[in-house]
């Protein structure tokens, strides 16, 4: 039997691969607020990520999970089960993330480099806007 | 939940991980499968946004490159040597049964003056011994590959054949007969007889394969 054609996966035009390298950047800071304002589980972060970019960031589990245990060897996050829901029910158990002390510090860190370097980009942008 | 436990299964089937990794990913997969479920999310929503199980697999794999968990490559030398143990009981007892037609005899065959003149002392395991030895390297076969990547119960089935072979071997040694006969001449020629009946590999496979298929035990 023949084998079949590998076919090179095209590469993302310059603007697609520039938005990807900027999420990817950002992503890590965005968790940390989301988690810093309320603990989450993971379809939960992913819920609050779409609603709040109004469907800009539209993550998958694949693409959180990388991001949510480097954070927790890191320190920056812990889990537990819950079982408990908000109104008190009792429900199927539920992998919940929040933020640490650490983590709390490291947010702190990555805003103002955020805050700092979008600064720049803005300033360097509109002086040498065409 | 049937459909979504299936779901669940099949990608923990298709994930090369290793098992840390694999456990942290299934138990948050899981959870938040769970999740869309209870949100209002139809299996078939959860598949057309996150595929089928085996490409959310090979997504998961792709995220989590660093933690790939392929099966050893050599493993596939311990089926070769389960074939060349075979080969060789073969070839033992083949060698054996010639040697055996040419041991000449002086005098009365059946009477006490026989004296065998020529041949080895006839080893009467060849094929036992070899078939102890090519289960053993199947089961550890299976074990490095097969059932490192699919659900824990697959480890029964190497945990069956070490058990097999220690149930033989101990049901030989309470009718007072050997796979290896002990020529206990010394502490050392015990201790190789000990080591070449295989019982304390099957022992090691046995414990493994059975830490193997209660590990994960959801």
């Amino acid at each position: 039997m023949p084998k079949r054609p590998q076919t090179a996966e095209t590469p993302p035009a310059p603007g697609v691969r520039f938005a990807q390298q900027l999420k990817k950047g950002a992503l890590e800071m965005l968790v940390l607020q989301l988690l810093a304002a309320q603990p989450s589980h993971g379809y939960g972060l992913i819920q609050r990520l779409r609603a709040g970019s109004g469907g800009r960031l539209d993550l998958k589990e694949g693409t959180l999970y990388p991001i949510l245990y480097r954070l927790e060897d890191d320190g920056c996050i812990t889990s537990a089960w819950q079982d408990i829901a908000k109104d008190g029910a009792r429900r199927t158990p539920r992998k919940v993330y929040t933020v640490t002390a650490a983590g709390l510090a490291v947010l702190a860190e990555e805003k103002a480099a955020w805050r700092d370097f979008s600064a720049c980009v803005n300033i360097i942008c509109k002086e040498d806007a065409p | 939940m049937n459909e979504m436990k299936r779901y669940v299964n099949t990608v923990e089937r298709c994930l090369r991980l290793d098992p840390a990794t694999r456990l942290r990913v299934m138990n948050d997969l899981a959870s938040d499968l769970q999740s869309r479920l209870e949100a209002g999310e139809t299996m078939e929503q959860i598949r057309a946004e996150l595929g089928g199980p085996e490409q959310l697999a090979a997504a998961l794999e792709a995220e989590f490159a660093a933690h790939r968990d392929p099966a050893p490559r050599w493993r596939w030398w311990l089926l070769a040597g389960a074939a060349a143990v075979l080969a060789a009981a073969a070839f033992g007892s083949c060698a054996q049964r010639q040697a055996a037609a040419s041991v000449g005899i002086i005098g009365g065959a059946d009477g006490p003056t026989a004296i065998f003149v020529s041949g080895p002392v006839a080893f009467p395991g060849w094929w036992p011994l070899g078939l102890v030895w090519a289960v053993l390297l199947v089961a550890a076969f299976l074990l490095l590959g097969w059932c490192r990547h699919g659900l824990p119960r697959r480890c029964w089935l190497p945990a069956a054949l070490c058990a097999a072979v220690l149930a033989a071997e101990g049901t030989l040694a309470a009718l007072g007969q050997q796979l290896v006969p002990a020529l206990v001449l010394s502490p050392l020629t015990a201790l190789a007889g000990l080591l070449l009946s295989g019982a304390w590999l099957a022992a090691v496979l046995l414990v493994l394969a059975v830490r193997g298929a209660l590990k994960n035990k959801r």
